[in-house]
């Protein structure tokens, strides 16, 4: 029984360790954000003795910073919708019907988790100004769906398939079409489940490669 | 059960249409340029066969970005499932702590790759930065991050696994709890300590879930852009250069899209192994 006790300690405080490493960063950001900079030169570590607003004030001033937060929380926002509502229809239909038609439309959706970003990048500019989207928010959305297509799908099949079909099954035998089992049903359930964050993640992580997608002529 | 075709195309055609036109167009329509000497800018170009393959094979930048892409790659991925499957197996109870640092595992998850760059480059420092502060604290020898381009290539390694092992943590404990608890205790019955317990049953029992984040670690690695771009970008002198960076240089400053096409179809001949 002693052991077994030493045995949880070892373990409680390599988790506290990792913890630490994982949340001193966030911490040290925070903290020099609020303080004055000779501060932030001389002990970035301590709480701040002065506290100062001054850091946020000069952001603010020197730079457009509320319609860059306005632009990056619309695309995120508007993407991370689109993307949910595409993947997790298509998804439904993958995860439930059996048959080889469908095992191979989920592989060939699943390929494009292999794709770099970059490969794509180029000819969907020239995809997007044929179809007169370049420079466009709605382009620029359909870019970050095509793009993520694969790996949010990947995560919807596999969440959906663990839900029991005979949800489906007495949803079926109440009357209920196809579209009605899926939004009243299923897709409450994909939302509520702890996958929905990762999800989330996808669009914003790549947003080093909009400069490059916006600025070509 | 009766299903209806109607249904099925009508809840499938929307995504696989975007999925289409956004996805597989452009990587057909990017094999067909890296046959071209296209610069990105002009309407009129040739079709010349696989010269820019040739040029690229002879260009000791494209294998010294190569050798980047690929340490970057095999370093992240051993990281990610090693670290990853350690901490899955701490963190998979019930405790308090343990949902405290899970959360705080995934924080970094969530944030912007542009974001957890910037932080860690103003940490890795070597006068001022944070990690070397500490180290002096200490009384240790300041290190020099920067000092080659090798040590170089693992801070940005560190720095890539810091930001995402959160996601691989979360796969790992989502296996985790598919493993029934009947197993161990029949092994702790049968006497058997925490280690042969974690190899004979936690291991085996993993073995989907490595196979997941082994694929999305490696796809991961290679496809390696935002972070390196932020912290050296690709500097110096191309020393830590990835191929996708070296692939958006030659498109858009050198505007040899066809040359460009050619290096990510080497990239995602590599890929599709």
């Amino acid at each position: 029984m002693k052991k077994a006790a030493i045995g949880n300690l070892i373990r409680r405080i390599l988790v506290l360790i990792f913890s630490l490493v994982y949340l001193a960063p966030l911490y040290i950001a925070v903290v020099n954000s609020i303080k004055p900079y000779d501060e932030v030169i001389k002990a970035p570590l301590q709480l701040p003795v002065r506290i100062t607003f001054q850091n946020f004030i000069d952001a603010f001033e020197s730079s457009n910073m509320l319609a860059l937060y306005q632009n990056s929380i619309l695309i995120t926002g508007l993407s991370v919708v689109l993307l949910i509502l595409l993947t997790s229809m298509a998804a439904f239909i993958i995860a439930r019907r059996k048959g080889k038609v469908y095992q191979a439309l989920y592989i060939f959706s699943l390929a494009g988790i292999m794709i770099p970003p970059v490969v794509t990048l180029i000819p969907s500019i020239k995809t997007l100004s044929a179809l007169h989207l370049l420079y466009t928010m709605p382009g620029l959305l359909l870019f970050y769906g095509g793009t993520y297509f694969s790996t949010t799908i990947f995560i919807y099949v596999g969440f959906i398939r663990t839900l029991p079909v005979s949800i489906d099954e007495s949803a079926y035998i109440d009357g209920a079409t196809p579209i009605t089992t899926f939004f009243k049903i299923i897709f409450p359930l994909v939302k509520l489940s702890e996958r929905f964050p990762s999800a989330l993640t996808s669009p914003p992580t790549s947003t080093a490669l909009l400069p490059s997608l916006l600025s070509l002529k | 059960m009766k299903h209806n075709k109607l249904y099925d195309t009508l809840f499938l055609a929307p995504g696989f249409l975007v999925y289409i036109v956004f996805m597989i167009v452009p990587v057909v329509m990017c094999f067909f340029y890296s046959l071209t000497n296209w610069d990105g800018i002009s309407t009129t170009f040739r079709i010349i066969g696989i010269k820019n393959f040739v040029t690229l094979f002879h260009d000791a930048t494209f294998f010294q970005v190569l050798k980047v892409t690929v340490i970057i790659m095999v370093l992240t991925t051993v990281i990610y499932n090693v670290l990853g499957i350690v901490l899955a197996a701490l963190l998979n109870d019930k405790g308090k702590l343990s949902s405290i640092s899970r959360s705080a595992i995934f924080i970094p998850t969530v944030m912007s790759a542009v974001v957890v760059a910037f932080i860690w480059s103003y940490m890795i420092q070597t006068n001022g930065g944070v990690i070397n502060t500490i180290i002096e604290s200490l009384g240790g020898q300041t290190f020099d991050f920067y000092q080659t381009p090798l040590t170089t290539i693992f801070a940005i390694s560190g720095i890539i696994c810091w930001n995402s092992l959160g996601f691989f943590v979360v796969i790992y404990l989502s296996t985790l709890s598919t493993i029934p608890q009947e197993l161990y205790e029949a092994a702790k019955v049968d006497g058997a300590g925490w280690f042969h317990r974690f190899r004979h049953i936690t291991l085996p029992l993993l073995a989907p879930g490595i196979t997941i984040n082994c694929i999305l670690a490696v796809a991961g690695g290679l496809k390696q852009y935002d972070h390196v771009k932020v912290i050296t970008g690709g500097g110096p002198g191309g020393a830590t250069q990835t191929v996708t960076l070296f692939s958006v240089e030659k498109a858009f400053e050198y505007n040899r899209r066809g040359y460009s096409s050619a290096a990510v179809i080497v990239l995602l001949s590599l890929l599709s192994f």
